[in-house]
């Protein structure tokens, strides 16, 4: 085997060195765990990036409840959310009393459900099939769209 | 020194078919773990049986991209040795431009894709409540220890080629076109288990992603410079044919 050239054993060494780099990866992934993933400097990043999801247009709602941008709820009542090309879009609900809310999940079939106190706004995402969501209460208002009304 | 050792080359180009084999297949062995399901229902989830398996990642697939480009160069110095001298040559330059073209389309596809998951996955993260449990549910466990494997097998495959490679004919190290091809192959690796290594488990998906966006434009960086690289070639290839031609008609006329 002839001896190596300058360049050659520049080459070699720049071979090793991403090997190291690669094993060195390999070995030093963050195993950490985080309560909330929304605090990552990253996420926050491509948040700003990307934008928040649009909020739902108004004329894609329906509900028998549903009088002028409010949903006046006896027992329950189910807030219909119409198709659109919007990949993801956030329906903003504030109820006056407690909530119960139950939503199919977006790009997936998972039933959720959610508890929402008296007077706190709650977003509910929605994909491009749109969806069905039911709130059931104790006579209620819920305003849409997160203003106060 | 001048001649090629032929049985490691042959080695070296087995070696790199399995790397590109390994990548497209990768995403079959990857994504078997349970995802984040403990955090989806701590979060009011109700997760149905049967959703835990989840396709894993896209940036090992998406390497690809990448690594097919040094495979082609290896398979056309293979024809090389096979074929006659005169095929080869003319040869060379159409298969480098439809293989460029080929790839380009592929890669700016894949492009658009791994783009248009990377904005669902961070729509849905910063949608609370309900677009962050479908995100934990839906690609918040990302298999990293199967995906580091996975890269780590790739690694030492390209190694083996590479080394193969050199042994076969050290005079491939002047080749700064072919030297430049494996190590942007090796730093795609080394790329990758950074990505996926510099987060926590739960955002691996995303960083993921960002992976699979880096190595789809470096992909079609690469083709753009193999379709530049082939008009050359074409351009004397349909020259030597032409000429070749006059001069058969000129021997047919005397």
């Amino acid at each position: 085997m002839p001896a190596l050239t300058r360049g050659q054993k520049i080459l070699a060494a720049v071979a090793v060195l991403i090997v190291a780099l690669f094993v060195t990866g390999v070995a030093t992934a963050d195993d950490g765990t985080m309560t909330d993933p929304t605090d990552n400097a990253l996420v926050q990043t491509l948040g700003d990036w990307f934008g928040d999801p649009d909020p739902v247009d108004p004329s894609d709602l329906s509900a028998p409840c549903l009088t002028d941008g409010v949903l006046v709820v006896e027992t329950g009542c189910v807030l219909t959310v119409a198709a659109a090309d919007s990949d993801l879009r956030e329906v903003e609900l504030r109820p006056d009393g407690p909530l119960r809310l139950v939503t199919r999940a977006p790009h997936d079939d998972t039933v959720l459900d959610r508890d929402v106190p008296a007077g706190e706004p709650i977003r509910v995402a929605v994909d491009d099939q749109g969806v069905d969501i039911t709130l059931t209460c104790d006579k209620c208002t819920v305003t849409l769209g997160g203003s106060d009304g | 020194m001048d001649r090629l050792r032929t049985p490691f080359f042959f080695v070296a180009l087995v070696a790199l078919g399995l790397v590109v084999a390994v990548e497209t297949g990768s995403s079959l062995l990857l994504g078997l773990t349970t995802p984040a399901l403990g955090t989806a229902t701590e979060l009011g989830a109700d997760v149905p049986p049967g959703v835990a398996e989840r396709p894993g990642g896209i940036a090992v697939s998406y390497l690809a991209l990448i690594d097919v480009v040094l495979l082609g160069t290896a398979v056309l110095m293979g024809v090389a040795i096979l074929a006659s001298k005169r095929l080869h040559a003319r040869a060379q330059g159409v298969a480098t431009l439809v293989g460029a073209i080929i790839l380009i389309i592929t890669a700016l596809v894949l492009l658009f894709v791994a783009i248009a998951k990377l904005i669902l996955m961070v729509s849905l993260l910063l949608a609370f409540p309900f677009g962050t449990i479908v995100y934990l549910i839906l690609f918040g466990s990302f298999p990293r220890g199967e995906a580091a494997t996975v890269l780590s097998l790739i690694m030492f495959l390209k190694v083996v080629a590479i080394a193969c490679l050199i042994i076969a004919q050290q005079r491939f190290l002047q080749n700064k076109g072919l030297v430049a091809m494996m190590i942007t192959s090796l730093l795609g690796n080394v790329v990758a288990v950074f990505l996926h290594g510099i987060v926590p488990g739960i955002l691996v998906s995303i960083t993921d992603a960002i992976a699979g966006i880096v190595f789809a434009i470096v992909g079609i960086v690469w083709a753009i410079i193999l379709l530049v690289g082939s008009i050359p070639a074409i351009v004397r290839a349909v020259q030597v044919t032409v000429e070749s031609s006059k001069q058969l008609k000129a021997a047919a006329a005397t």
